[in-house]
C-alpha cells in the first residue's frame, strides 16, 4: 500500500522533525514511529488482523499513534470522537463488534478489552523500541470504519479499503506536487473530513497541526495557534471558514504561510469564496465534493475569481479513478440535465458493516463499484455541479445528519408518539439548526427540556434539535404530516398553535 | 440593553428561549459557531459595533450579562449614545 510505505519511510527517516501537534503536545517523527511501533507489536501478540480496533478519544496524540498502528498491524480502525454519547457508542459497537478498544479518554468497563490512557501511554513509552512493520496490506483489506448518521436511527458504518485509500492519497499527491510543510486539521476524527489532512500530512513528511475542540472554541487562541502553526494547507469545512473569516484579522497579512484551503462537507457559499480571496490575495480554494461511502471525496474545483462569481460554485472534475454519472429515473442524463449523481469506480467503498450491498445505494456499473448519492446535480462539460439532497438528508457546519436518524431517536423516547424534523435555513441557504415537532402520548407531561435532556443522551450536540412539544400535526392533501408546513414554520414563516407544555 | 441582547440571544441561540441573562451560553450549547456569526452580524447591524473576536478574551462572551458589559464598553468606545 503506497500511502503506508511513504509514512513508514517518513517515520524512519525525519526523526526530530515535527509529526503531530496538538495544543502543547506534540511527536516528532521518530517519537511517533517509536509510540506506534510498539503498540502495533502489542496490538499484534494479543489481536486479531481484519477484526475492527475502536480507536475513542479527541485528537490525543496517542490516537495518531493508534490510527497508524492499526493501519500497519492490519487491524480496520474504527474512530470515534468522544462528543460522541454514550448510547450512541454503544449502537457503534454494537454494529462494529470491535475486538479490543484503545480509549485515549477514559471510558467505562466493556465486555471487550478497553486499553486505557494509562495503559496506551504505558505501551508507547515502553522502554523497549520495536520497529513498526514494512506494511503488507491486501488491497481489499479495510483499512478504516467510519459511521455515519443512518435514517434508521442506527448510525451506519462506511467500510473503506486499503485500495480506496491508496487511490484518494495518489490523487493528494498530484493536487500538491509542492509538498505543504504544515497542514492544519478542523475535523473530528470521526469524520472522513479528517483523512484529507492527516493521512496526506504524514505522507509528506509534514506536520500535522491540530485544533482541538477547545482551541475552535476559543477565538484569540484558535487565531494566535494558527499563526503560531505557519499552516500552508488547511483541510475545513466552509462553515469553519465563516467562523475564522468573522474576524478582520483572518487575512494574507497575519498568516502569510497560508496557501491552500481544501473545502468538503458541505456547499461551499460563492459569498465566502470571494471574501477568501480578497483577503487572501493568490490564495488557492479547492471545493471539493463526495460522500463519505466513497473515501472523503471524488471531485474537486479550483475557485478563483470567475468562479467565485457565479451562483453556484462547481465542485469540479472526478479523480482519476472515477467516473461521475447523472442518471434520472434509470437512464442518463443528458448535458447540463438534473438527475441524481451516481459515482463509479475505486474510491466507492466495500459498503456498509453488517449490510448486503444490494439492499443499499452501493451497487455495481459495467463492473465497478457504484454509489447512488442521493445528491441531485449536474454536468457542463465534465465539471460536476451539485444542487442538494432527493431527500431528508441534510449538512449543518459540515456535519452529515439523516433527518429520519432524529426523528427515530425521538420516538424512542417515553412518552413520545409522532416526531417530525426538519432544518432551519440562514438568509444564506445555510442549514443553521434543526428543529423537531413532538405529539406526547395521552396522559404524558414531559417538558419540553426534559426531552431534550433525553435526547442529548442519544445523539451528538449537532444531531439535537430544538424541539416544540405540539397538539397536532399539520396534515397535507394525502392525510400525511406536511412537512413543508412544518419546515414554514420553523423557518418562522408560518404559525402554529403551541402546547402549553413548550412553557415549562 | 440587556433586555435586547436577551431577545436577540433567544432568537437566535438553539433551545435558547428560557435563556436567563447569567445562564452560561457556550458549554450549555446555547450559542454555537454559526450563532456566534450571527450574534456578530446583529451587534454589527444593531449597534453599528464591529467586534474583531481575537481582540476579545473568550470569558466576555460567556453569557448575556458579560455580552451585555463587552458591548456598552464597545459603545462607549465609539462615543454613541442609545
Amino acid at each position: 500500500m503506497i500511502l503506508l510505505e511513504r509514512i513508514w519511510k517518513n517515520l524512519r527517516e525525519k526523526g526530530d522533525a515535527p509529526a503531530y501537534c496538538c495544543e502543547t503536545q506534540r511527536l516528532s517523527y521518530r517519537d511517533l514511529g517509536e509510540w506506534a511501533g510498539r503498540l502495533c507489536g502489542y496490538l499484534q501478540k494479543r489481536f486479531v488482523p481484519g477484526v475492527p480496533v475502536l480507536v475513542y478519544g479527541h485528537k490525543q496524540p496517542v490516537m495518531a499513534a493508534a490510527f497508524l498502528a492499526c493501519a500497519f498491524g492490519g487491524f480496520p480502525f474504527v474512530p470515534v470522537d468522544s462528543f460522541t454519547p454514550k448510547e450512541r457508542l454503544r449502537a457503534i459497537l454494537d454494529s462494529a463488534r470491535p475486538q479490543a478498544l484503545l480509549a485515549a479518554e477514559p471510558l467505562p468497563e466493556e465486555k471487550i478489552p478497553v486499553l486505557s490512557p494509562e495503559v496506551l501511554d504505558e505501551i508507547c513509552r515502553g522502554k523497549k523500541t520495536v520497529p513498526l512493520p514494512y506494511p503488507a496490506r491486501k488491497k481489499d483489506e479495510f483499512f478504516y470504519i467510519i459511521y455515519t448518521s443512518g435514517s434508521t436511527g442506527t448510525p451506519k458504518g462506511v467500510m473503506v479499503t486499503c485500495e480506496n485509500l491508496d487511490s484518494f492519497a495518489n490523487w493528494m499527491w498530484a493536487m500538491f506536487p509542492q509538498k505543504p510543510a504544515v497542514v492544519v486539521n478542523q475535523a473530528a476524527f470521526s469524520f472522513d473530513l479528517s483523512v484529507a489532512d492527516f493521512w496526506p500530512a504524514l505522507s509528506w513528511g509534514a506536520q500535522e497541526y491540530i485544533l482541538s475542540r477547545r482551541t475552535q472554541r476559543d477565538y484569540p487562541s484558535l487565531f494566535s495557534q494558527l499563526e503560531k502553526s505557519e499552516g500552508e494547507l488547511m483541510v475545513l469545512t466552509p462553515s469553519f471558514a465563516s467562523l475564522l473569516l468573522a474576524d478582520q484579522s483572518f487575512c494574507a497579512q497575519r498568516f502569510p504561510k497560508l496557501k491552500t484551503l481544501f473545502f468538503c462537507g458541505e456547499t461551499l457559499l460563492p459569498k465566502t469564496a470571494q471574501t477568501l480571496l480578497e483577503r487572501f490575495s493568490g490564495l488557492r480554494i479547492l471545493n471539493a465534493y463526495g460522500p463519505t461511502e466513497c473515501t472523503v471525496a471524488v471531485t474537486a474545483a479550483k475557485i478563483g475569481e470567475k468562479e467565485a462569481a457565479a451562483a453556484l460554485l462547481p465542485v469540479g472534475n472526478p479523480k482519476p479513478g472515477m467516473e461521475i454519472r447523472i442518471e434520472n429515473e434509470g437512464r442518463l442524463a443528458k448535458e447540463g440535465e438534473e438527475g441524481e449523481i451516481v459515482l463509479v469506480g475505486d474510491s466507492v467503498a466495500a459498503g456498509y458493516v453488517g449490510t448486503k450491498p444490494h439492499a443499499t445505494s452501493f451497487g455495481m456499473r459495467d463492473g465497478k463499484r457504484s454509489y447512488c448519492t442521493g445528491d441531485l446535480g449536474w454536468m457542463e462539460n465534465g465539471v460536476l455541479y451539485c444542487k442538494g439532497r432527493l431527500d431528508s438528508q441534510v449538512k449543518i457546519r459540515g456535519y452529515r445528519v439523516e433527518l429520519q436518524d432524529v426523528e427515530k431517536n425521538l420516538l424512542a423516547l417515553p412518552g413520545v408518539d409522532e416526531a417530525a424534523v426538519v432544518s432551519c435555513q440562514d438568509q444564506e441557504g445555510r442549514t443553521v439548526r434543526l428543529a423537531a415537532f413532538v405529539r406526547l402520548g395521552d396522559g404524558q407531561d414531559l417538558t419540553r427540556q426534559q426531552l431534550q435532556a433525553l435526547l442529548a443522551q442519544r445523539l451528538p450536540a449537532y444531531m439535537c434539535p430544538v424541539i416544540r412539544i405540539v397538539q397536532v400535526f399539520p396534515l397535507n392533501e394525502n392525510g400525511k404530516c406536511d412537512r413543508k408546513k412544518l419546515k414554514e414554520i420553523a423557518n418562522g414563516k408560518g404559525t402554529f398553535k403551541a402546547d402549553p407544555n413548550n412553557r415549562k | 440593553m440587556e433586555k435586547e441582547l436577551l431577545k436577540l440571544i433567544q432568537t437566535i441561540g438553539n433551545n435558547a428561549e428560557d435563556v436567563s441573562p447569567e445562564q452560561e451560553l457556550w458549554d450549555t450549547g446555547i450559542l454555537d459557531s454559526l450563532a456566534f456569526i450571527t450574534l456578530l452580524e446583529e451587534i454589527s447591524v444593531r449597534w453599528h459595533v464591529e467586534i474583531q473576536p481575537t481582540q476579545v478574551p473568550t470569558e466576555r462572551w460567556k453569557n448575556v450579562r458579560s455580552i451585555t458589559k463587552l458591548l456598552e464598553e464597545k459603545l462607549a468606545e465609539k462615543d454613541v449614545f442609545i
